[in-house]
């Protein structure tokens, strides 16, 4: 995909203002809550702090790339379904991006990887066990399978 | 309670939250998903206390890109309902904080906005500061409103009153009562404030088509915005209408505030182009807060351990406008916690006082961490002195079901009056989170781990809330559709808490449908019913209880039109699955589908008031359970276990509750170790102003949190509770504070009265008890 990009755009207002990508979130826009997390080259990325120009013949992936062109879920969003991950929310694009980058390099990873895994995304609902759960079940879900 | 003896079919089996497909995969829209036409960003004060002398906005006038700039001269001349709190303009000459708003640009990009406010000179006669509430409440302290800083305890919406006095409850005579003790201890703390900050920061978009004004927001209250603007900008409430979309958390500070005017008054000015005002997170830190505590306790007791007299003085900090739900009300109207222990005599003061910080807003379970956190350690000291466990103490003035309280008629404070407890299993709560921590094995048997780190255990109770909501009459509506499917209507907003589930499972319970066979509509307070909103933890059961009564007025109205058809008296008639049918001859029944021509409408009107039974009150108990490794050295504290639990009655959607419990509980750790508020007043800034400064939990700093919630048994129904169900969403943040001070002392046998528990109190704490 080709976009023009102002030099002091960043990723995440390209994504959202230009490529109407608003799954990914932008919370303190100074890198510190991880909501605008994606995934940069397979790996996770703070989008409010990169610039756009700098994604230039790059692999970007948000969460909207996740499910499959017929709407299948991928097991890491299922198992944030039936794992209670989200409360409010907003901080679920992100860590599912976290999660997706995690498992894919590490498809058996332990809770205290896990944990700090996602130490960078901060969850005000304080949903952290849950979203953890549900990162452990998608690590089961995905075992054996190829999931993009 | 009336047994009903059908098991549920749907309440109490868990249930993903309805929206949990679209926000895993980034479909679910938030407010600042959507485009607006301009940006509205706001000027904010450098003062604490001022006078505005002059503005000149000229400049930014001139600025290419500056559509719209309003300052106190552009608004009018009414006044802003502040959630139930002090009233005020939309923008005033005078400033009363660091960052509250002066004047606001509109703009066709954020960068010219940002700009434009640079531009826009204003010249400020300074005004002395006061930042603490004693200090504030005091008769020669700087008068942030010329009738005094203390906010009356008998206000109404919209009145100011302005009496220098503190809110009251007081019953029997607690001189005498003190007189009686054989022990008397005394304490006083101080909680400093806590900050919401949700994730997505306030975002509010404002925009005139013609004479209708249209706003998106992202608000726990959409009703009472709707209620706000039309009040403030006089129009007629049709020509108003909010939406919400997905709310990225609120716990409190999603009410309504000066932006939505403002940013209403910001489009008007540019023709009716859609204004988009986002915070930044430096304004999300530094806008709304759980307000300063300032607290002393004193209680007396018999040896035998029975509580003879319980003294509480609270000075609270409103901030500049505040919300008195913070302070007096909490002890006023909600009457907790002076209700925890059944003491003869009892004397609860609370002064709401304006400072000059930002304001204060209700935080999920208000004041209750901090009123907590003194009477709970005194209780703990008073234990001590009579050689009793702290528990055993507890368990001889908690009151139970069936209990009258307060004991003796209140004599002063006009919003409790003695009523008796329905259902309150409060003793054996206590007992089953004091196992759950290992409270016999641990208690008083801390040991030490690598040379300097201390283990202990702490425990804390209170009563709280979470019934039907006192004020604020809501209507909860449903549709019975033609095909016999339901869609229920409500004005509330779920803000991640799962009401909108929970409503979806009660409608389908009532109407013995499947949960995909009934919908939910809000969002938009066009059509959707008036309602108070999600606040106090009352969604759920204000909302929930009349929910069902809503499904029995639209069964009423099938009843009487089946009737005749089915030759049986409407109350010999059930409706349910989709048919009405003879109670007694089931096989004599009516298909929906084939039989009705139309939509039917139920709905059913009320508030705490109306739902609640006269005479009694519901409590809901609540105890946590903590064990911490204090670092000596360090001062460091880290939380190893916590256990927390309430008498929630009914669990709707169990999984739903329990994720209530553990993010209280996780937010509550936060207040206690870590989320630290400063204000550096010689240069008149805040210093918490992003989430390095302020920091909130992250996944690495708390344990897995056990929670345990008690379930009433049985199949019960009840008249003034969903299934006796209580809202759970607060309950959980009450008790880490004082269950934690507690497993501190019990590790190293100091009590800190000063709350975040920092590594300098703990280090201060240890040194003052060496130097001893």
């Amino acid at each position: 995909m080709e976009v023009e990009a102002e030099p002091n755009n960043t990723l995440a207002e390209m994504l959202r203002e230009r490529l109407l990508l608003t799954g990914t979130k932008t919370g303190c826009e100074e890198g510190e809550c991880g909501a605008c997390t994606v995934l940069m080259n397979g790996r996770p990325i703070l989008s409010c702090l990169t610039l756009a120009v700098d994604a230039a013949g790059k692999d970007i992936e948000t969460v909207e790339g996740l499910s499959a062109p017929d709407g299948k879920l991928h097991p890491i969003q299922e198992a944030f379904i039936e794992n209670y991950a989200p409360q409010c929310g907003f901080c679920t694009s992100g860590m599912i991006m976290v999660a997706k980058g995690l498992l894919d390099e590490n498809p058996n990873p332990s809770v205290d990887e896990i944990r700090r895994a996602i130490s960078g995304n901060l969850c005000r609902c304080g949903n952290y066990q849950f979203i953890i759960k549900a990162i452990q079940s998608a690590a089961k879900k995905m075992k054996g399978g190829n999931h993009g | 309670m009336a047994n009903v003896t059908n098991e549920f079919k749907v309440v109490g089996k868990s249930h993903p939250r309805m929206e949990s497909a679209d926000l895993v995969t980034g479909k679910a829209k938030f407010v600042n998903d959507m485009k607006a036409e301009l940006y509205g960003k706001i000027l904010r004060s450098p003062l604490p206390h001022a006078k505005i002398k002059s503005i000149d906005v000229s400049k930014a006038l001139e600025l290419e890109g500056v559509k719209a700039v309003i300052t106190h001269k552009d608004v009018p001349n009414r006044l802003m309902p502040r959630a139930n709190g002090r009233a005020c303009l939309v923008l005033e000459d005078k400033v009363r904080f660091v960052g509250d708003e002066v004047a606001a640009v509109a703009a066709t990009s954020r960068m010219v906005a940002e700009e434009a406010l640079d531009l826009i000179k204003v010249e400020y006669e300074e005004l002395k500061p006061v930042f603490h509430p004693r200090a504030a409440a005091r008769e020669d302290a700087p008068k942030i409103y010329p009738e005094g800083n203390v906010y009356g305890p008998q206000y109404g919406a919209l009145v100011e009153k302005g009496i220098q006095e503190p809110g009251i409850i007081e019953w029997g005579n607690v001189e005498e009562g003190f007189k009686s003790a054989d022990v008397v201890v005394e304490r006083s703390i101080e909680s400093e404030p806590e900050i919401h900050a949700p994730i997505e920061t306030h975002v509010c978009i404002a925009e005139w088509k013609d004479d209708e004004l249209k706003i998106w927001i992202s608000s726990q209250r959409p009703h009472e915005v709707h209620d706000a603007v039309t009040h403030v900008l006089d129009i007629p409430d049709n020509k108003v209408r909010v939406f919400t979309q997905h709310v990225g958390g609120g716990f409190g500070s999603k009410y309504v505030e000066r932006y939505v005017p403002i940013a209403a008054l910001l489009s008007k000015k540019a023709g009716g182009q859609s204004v988009k005002i986002v915070n930044t997170i430096e304004e999300e830190l530094t806008h709304v807060k759980r307000g300063l505590s300032s607290i002393t306790v004193k209680i007396g007791a018999k040896k035998d351990g029975t509580i003879t007299a319980l003294m509480l003085e609270a000075f609270c900090d409103i901030g500049g406008y505040g919300n008195p739900i913070s302070g007096t009300c909490a002890l006023g109207t909600l009457g907790i916690p002076n209700e925890n222990y059944s003491a003869e005599n009892g004397r609860f003061l609370a002064w709401d006082v304006h400072t000059n910080h930002f304001s204060t807003q209700a935080f999920r379970s208000v004041n209750i961490p901090s009123q907590c956190l003194a009477i709970e350690q005194a209780i703990d000291e008073l234990a001590k002195k009579l050689n009793m466990d702290s528990i055993e103490f507890r368990m001889k003035n908690i009151p139970h079901t069936g209990d009258i309280i307060p004991k003796k008629p209140v004599i002063k404070g006009t919003s409790i009056s003695q009523a008796t407890l329905e259902y309150y299993p409060a003793k054996e709560l206590l007992e089953d989170i004091a196992d759950k921590i290992g409270w016999k094995e641990k208690r008083g048997k801390g040991f030490t781990r690598d040379g300097t780190k201390k283990r202990g255990v702490g425990i804390a109770y209170s009563a709280g809330w979470g019934m039907a909501f006192a004020v604020g009459e809501t209507t909860m509506v449903v549709y019975i559709n033609r095909d016999g499917t339901a869609t229920v209507l409500t004005g509330t907003q779920d803000i991640g808490t799962g009401s909108n589930t929970a409503f979806r499972m009660i409608a389908a319970e009532e109407l013995g449908l499947e949960f995909d066979e009934v919908s939910i509509k809000t969002g938009d307070t066009s059509f959707t019913p008036h309602d108070h909103g999600a606040i106090a933890s009352r969604t759920l059961a204000t909302g929930g209880i009349l929910l069902i009564r809503a499904v029995q007025d639209a069964k009423d109205k099938i009843r009487a039109m089946v009737s005749k058809e089915l030759g049986v008296n409407p109350e010999n008639i059930e409706v349910i699955g989709k048919s009405a049918f003879d109670k007694n001859h089931p096989e004599n029944k009516i298909v929906l589908s084939q039989f009705l021509e139309s939509t039917i409408v139920g709905s059913a009107t009320g508030s705490g008031f109306l739902i609640a039974k006269p005479g009694t009150k519901q409590r809901q108990a609540m105890v946590v359970a903590a064990e911490v490794e204090v670092d000596a050295e360090t001062g460091e504290v880290k939380v190893i276990k916590m256990v927390t639990g309430g008498t929630c009655g009914r669990m709707i959607n169990p999984e739903v509750v329990r994720g209530q419990y553990i993010g209280g509980a996780v937010q509550g750790i936060g207040e206690a170790l870590f989320e630290k508020f400063v204000f550096d007043e010689k240069a008149l800034a805040y210093k918490h102003k992003t989430f390095t400064d302020y920091k909130i939990p992250t996944s690495l700093d708390v344990p897995e949190i056990i929670a345990a919630p008690m379930e009433a048994k049985g199949k019960q129904r009840s008249d003034t509770l969903p299934y006796g169900a209580f809202g759970v969403g607060e309950m959980g943040n009450c008790l880490m504070v004082p269950a934690i001070s507690d497993a501190i002392h019990d590790a190293i046998g100091v009590r800190v009265s000063e709350c975040p528990f920092t590594p300098e109190l703990i280090l201060e704490a240890l040194e003052g008890k060496k130097n001893e």
